[in-house]
């Protein structure tokens, strides 16, 4: 469904993300994981065609990304369904209208199969009773399970989550992740999801990749990832100091930089 | 539903506000400005010469007794005579007999200026394309200070030769 | 010292280039906001509850400001004039005034200053709530379905809201003219009916607000467009968008004018 080849991206000479080779079959459960700032969220981007690689191929659906025009690139994104960080619900619409809205814009359904499908849609991730509030009414576990709903609304073959486990308490938390899985086997959607929380994506994922210092660390099983001996993957797994990964920041050392006790002082 | 009910109110605020709105630009165009005047009914024009006209446009109404009967349409140059030659398009409805006169009038202190004409007393009429003998140019505000030095320094020499 | 010197030169180039493609940037924004205007008319609902937002909330503030100048209007011409014996003319010098120049002007800064600022902030705000990508990851185009209505209502908006502004503008003319002071009502009118010209002085005037309805909408949206997405981010570009849009109209008023007026 989703393939990279020798993708690399980065800002002027700056790389971001070097070397990103693999696939991802239909039917997938993919979790990205990484530490802040690893590029994880870069990924989806890139996918979505909202940034563009310097080099290598991303093939979505058999399509070459780059080879696409403005107008291809709108039609393929029908394809795709993506849950943002923050919802990104439309805050001037009801609940009901936000997930209707891309029924509307791409549909020419009467407004009654509008209405039956949004409500579906709701049902599925449970809140179909909450259709006529605002999003601002919403505590943040369901603004992002109706953000979910919008998501899937046209029931796009793919879909990429950024951090949809951010910010949540442990229920909200359990309830989009069981969704997530559940939506995922039962609509046979590839699903991508952006995380830095192991133990949920270790939970419900099919395969994980880790990213880190610009590059895959690592693909596998959960179950593999459990057993790896790379330090780098035990450091995340385990999530501790020691590894691979400093705690400090990259800088000179604390000494030069105090004033009291200096030696020349 | 509730949608449905806010969205019949604000497309009715929204046609109200763009119905005023076209109001107030047709007040604008109908009571301050000359649409409401002249140049609704037939007419025919008449020609005129002048040997200055001032500050004559084009546009300005042509008046008699008072009330405006017609427009200044065009002013040129006849270039053999050098005298102003100006077009009138007066209402059908008005009609003036040949000997009639025109007369560049201005309106008031700062006003505009236009033509003035008097009705003549002769049996035939002037028709479509006829030209108005009896003319009599605007004042020009140089040659009556000129006239008045002229006169004042006439009398000032001949009050001294006594 | 020289190398102070060397340094100030080079972050002048620096930001002059910097400034050159910062406008750049813009005209192709504007450009192609501009060609986009169609699809506005295409989405009538949208066009609607956009008109509402720029057009209706913006009533308020422009027929009492208009009152109000109409008023020192009134009140200032007929000092000037009663000192040429013209008073008569107040009504003619009410009316162009206000249909030549401070109607599309003023209403051009007060809706730069109230509809803009909110379409700036609306669309920085979308812009920082990832709503805008949310748009783009459906496969829409943010330009058509956001940005479009909104333009289209500011180019609806602005010449009704200044004609209102005139129009008003006028009634205060009247109303501390004739009935405060006394100057003749007949006169009032008549001078004024005589020397406004329709095409000449109200229609260079709804040319004037067109002009400027396209100058406010297109940087209001444009500084929302290119905000960076954040709280401060956001308030920069409104501040931005109002004094650009500000400053743009009152420099596009004088090219008009010239070119418009110039004999």
């Amino acid at each position: 469904m989703i393939s990279f080849e020798a993708v690399e991206f980065g800002y002027g000479s700056r790389p971001i993300l070097q070397d990103l080779q693999f696939s991802v079959p239909k039917g997938e459960l993919l979790a990205i994981m990484g530490g802040s700032g690893s590029g994880k969220t870069t990924i989806l981007r890139l996918i979505g065609g909202l940034v563009r690689q310097q080099r290598g191929s991303i093939r979505v659906k058999a399509q070459a990304l780059e080879s696409l025009n403005s107008e291809a690139l709108r039609a393929l994104r029908r394809n795709m369904g993506m849950l943002f960080q923050a919802g990104a619900l439309f805050t001037d619409l009801s609940v009901f209208e936000n997930v209707a809205f891309p029924l509307r814009e791409h549909t020419a359904l009467p407004e009654r199969m509008i209405r039956d499908l949004v409500l579906m849609k709701l049902h599925a991730v449970g809140l179909h009773a909450v259709a006529e509030r605002m999003p601002a009414e919403l505590s943040g576990g369901m603004a992002r399970r109706v953000a979910l709903a919008r998501a899937i609304a046209l029931d796009p073959p793919i879909l990429m989550c950024d951090e949809p486990f951010a910010g949540l308490d442990p229920i909200s938390l359990g309830t989009v992740a069981n969704l997530l899985r559940r939506l995922t086997k039962a609509l046979e959607l590839t699903t991508l999801l952006v995380t830095h929380d192991v133990e949920e994506s270790m939970a419900i994922a099919d395969r994980i990749i880790v990213v880190g210092q610009g590059r895959i660390m690592a693909i596998g099983s959960p179950q593999a990832m459990r057993e790896s001996k790379d330090p780098f993957v035990r450091q995340f797994i385990d999530g501790t100091e020691q590894g691979p990964i400093a705690f400090h920041a990259h800088g000179p050392s604390l000494d030069s930089l105090l004033e009291l006790g200096h030696r020349d002082g | 539903m509730a949608q449905q009910h806010s969205t019949a109110t604000r497309d009715l605020a929204v046609g109200v506000f763009v119905l005023i709105g076209l109001l107030a630009l047709l007040f604008l165009a109908l009571k301050a400005g000359n649409m409401g005047g002249f140049q609704l009914g037939p007419s025919y024009q008449l020609r005129a010469k002048f040997d200055n006209i001032g500050g004559l446009k084009v546009r300005a109404p042509v008046k008699s007794a008072g009330v405006v009967v017609g427009r200044v349409v065009a002013i040129r140059l006849d270039p053999k005579t050098y005298q102003a030659e100006v077009f009138l398009s007066v209402d059908q409805a008005v009609v003036f007999p040949k000997d009639s006169s025109a007369r560049i009038l201005t309106s008031g202190l700062l006003g505009e200026q236009y033509i003035g004409l008097e009705a003549g007393a002769e049996q035939q009429n002037l028709i479509d394309g006829s030209e108005i003998k009896m003319t009599q140019s605007a004042v020009v505000l140089e040659s009556l200070i000129s006239q008045f030095l002229y006169r004042s320094a006439e009398q000032a020499g001949s009050s001294e030769k006594r | 010292m020289g190398k102070s010197i060397v340094c100030g030169l080079r972050t002048l180039g620096a930001s002059t280039i910097g400034f050159l493609s910062y406008l750049g940037m813009l005209a192709i924004f504007y450009a192609k906001l501009s060609l986009l205007l169609w699809y506005a008319f295409t989405r009538p609902r949208l066009l609607i509850a956009q008109l509402h937002f720029v057009g209706n909330r913006s009533l308020a503030i422009t027929l009492v400001s208009g009152l109000f100048v109409g008023f020192v209007l009134g009140l200032q011409g007929y000092y000037t004039l009663n000192r040429y014996g013209s008073e008569e003319a107040l009504g003619l010098l009410v009316a162009l005034s206000l249909v030549r120049e401070l109607g599309p002007v003023v209403a051009a800064l007060l809706f730069a200053g109230r509809a803009g600022t909110s379409l700036t902030a609306e669309v920085g705000l979308m812009k920082a709530g990832e709503q805008l990508d949310a748009i783009l990851m459906m496969g829409i185009d943010p330009l058509r379905r956001i940005l479009a209505p909104r333009f289209a209502a500011s180019l609806i908006a602005m010449p009704l809201l200044a004609a209102l502004f005139s129009a008003v503008g006028i009634g205060g003319g009247y109303f501390v003219g004739v009935v405060l002071i006394g100057v003749d009502s007949g006169a009032f009118w008549a001078q004024m009916q005589s020397g406004v010209d329709v095409v000449h002085d109200v229609g260079s005037g709804v040319l004037k607000s067109f002009v400027f309805g396209w100058i406010c909408g297109a940087t209001a949206l444009a500084m929302g467009w290119l905000a960076r997405p954040t709280p401060e981010g956001v308030s920069q570009a409104t501040t931005r968008a109002v004094v650009a849009s500000s400053l743009t109209v009152l420099g596009a008023d004088f090219l008009l004018t010239a070119l418009l007026f110039g004999q």
